[in-house]
């Protein structure tokens, strides 16, 4: 996880709690992740990281505890204030999340198009840079079910950077994706 | 213990219902409320009204003419026996414009769309691209939901007017060019007897199932991963889809009864 340079933590989590089912997932979780830093949280499979991922961006509300960003406690805002932080976001979801019934170009642009009031011609710039920097320029006019599992990946995350986050999360990152293209990531 | 058994799955039942019941009105409200915030997408609604509506008009143009056909063939052998032929025209109308025509076209457009709005948003739930688009900040029910409600609401009244005229073609076709009724009594009898108030029953009607089509179909499909039975993977959006279109069908004809006993 990258942050801005700040000394207060960006994210908090205090005392989270969550049961889905009869299935108790997170228990008493106190976390604090620092500005400016990456932190990865690792775990066996079904541990629950992706379910710690979804608190911080506010879609699932715990049981019990509380879950701050950047100050902010998410349980206690407005939709509005919700998606003003969101703003701030960018995700790379565990299988991409890709809109499955658009383009690559399309994908990468659509934060763009519905978010800013940028022209049509800067917001090609911007998913042209973006897709050149994932290395998928030629793969713009593509859909999702024509690519392969890594390029995806590539896509979902050109779509996380386009707004230029503060703060980005990846959910398995390397996931599928073969050495060469997994350092990506870590770039 | 055992015996209370069955008592706490009747209320684990009831509860379930109670819960799903709530999660679909506030869903409506919801949406409902997101119809009049912008942003506004007239490109988005043109192109579910394409989906929903242009696709089914040749499936309304064969449903609405065997309904009319069959309408003045059996109306044709009722009427004859009482040798009231001449009101022909009248029967297939009136049954045409306050009942066949707004339930069946409802009918037809939650078998071929309703079905598949309730997939498209199962797959989207289940493949994360709701909860990325929230995480865009860019609102589901407004992005999503709004412009398939509009369209729903717009396309099912005018796919109605389309099977009725067809319908009536047919029972034209019928009762006038095959058994021979009298052209002019037919029409005379349909325009003697059809009133505005039937005319307004077919339209309450069809925006009435506009709506509770898209609702339905497009609640479903948000809140699959909510379901009890198991709202994962191709089993969960096949088996929810399939509850959509059973409910939506049973809901057409119960919103049929209730808004024909009160305008009646």
């Amino acid at each position: 996880m990258q942050a801005e340079q700040t000394t207060q933590p960006a994210i908090e989590l205090t005392g989270l709690e969550k049961t889905f089912g009869r299935q108790k997932v997170l228990r008493q979780v106190n976390l604090n992740i620092a500005a400016g830093k990456t932190t990865v949280i690792v775990g066996g499979s079904g541990q629950g990281k992706s379910v710690i991922l979804k608190h911080m961006l506010g879609l699932v509300r715990p049981d019990c505890g509380s879950v701050k960003v950047f100050g902010q406690e998410l349980l206690k805002i407005s939709k509005k204030e919700l998606n003003h932080i969101r703003m701030e976001f960018g995700v790379l979801f565990q299988n991409s999340a890709l809109f499955d019934s658009m383009t690559v170009f399309d994908n990468v642009a659509l934060p763009l198009r519905e978010r800013t009031k940028m022209p049509e011609a800067q917001i090609r710039a911007k998913v042209r840079e973006k897709l050149d920097m994932m290395d998928l320029k030629d793969s713009d006019h593509k859909y999702p079910a024509q690519l392969s599992g890594g390029m995806k990946k590539r896509v979902g995350l050109a779509r996380a950077l386009v707004l230029n986050p503060k703060v980005v999360f990846f959910d398995e990152p390397t996931t599928g994706l073969e050495p060469r293209n997994s350092s990506i990531t870590r770039r | 213990m055992e015996i209370l058994k069955p008592f706490a799955k009747l209320g684990d039942s009831c509860l379930s219902l109670l819960e799903q019941s709530g999660r679909m009105g506030i869903f409506l409200f919801s949406c409902l409320v997101s119809l009049v915030k912008p942003p506004y997408s007239p490109f988005a609604v043109i192109r579910q009204a394409h989906f929903i509506g242009v696709r089914s008009v040749f499936v309304i143009l064969f449903t609405g003419a065997f309904t009319g056909m069959v309408l003045g063939l059996q109306g044709y052998y009722t009427l004859s026996k009482f040798g009231s032929e001449g009101l022909l025209g009248s029967a297939v109308a009136l049954s045409l414009l306050r009942e066949l025509g707004p339930v069946l076209t409802a009918l037809m457009v939650v078998g071929r769309a309703g079905s598949a709005i309730c997939a498209e948003i199962g797959i989207m739930r289940n493949s994360e691209q709701i909860d990325a688009l929230e995480c865009m900040a860019i609102d589901p029910l407004n992005y999503l939901m709004v412009p398939k409600f509009i369209a729903g609401i717009l396309v099912v009244p005018l796919l109605t007017f389309i099977f009725d005229i067809i319908g009536i073609l047919g029972g034209y076709l019928i009762g006038v060019i095959l058994l021979h009724v009298n052209g002019g009594t037919f029409f005379q009898g349909m325009y003697s007897s059809v009133e505005w108030l039937d005319v307004e029953m077919g339209i309450v009607k069809s925006l009435v199932f506009g709506l509770l089509i898209v609702w339905i179909a497009t609640a479903k499909g948000y809140y699959l991963h909510l379901e009890k039975s198991g709202g994962f993977g191709a089993e969960g959006v096949s088996r929810t889809t399939t509850d959509a279109v059973v409910i939506s069908s049973v809901a057409i004809l119960v919103w049929d009864y209730l808004i024909s006993a009160i305008m009646l």
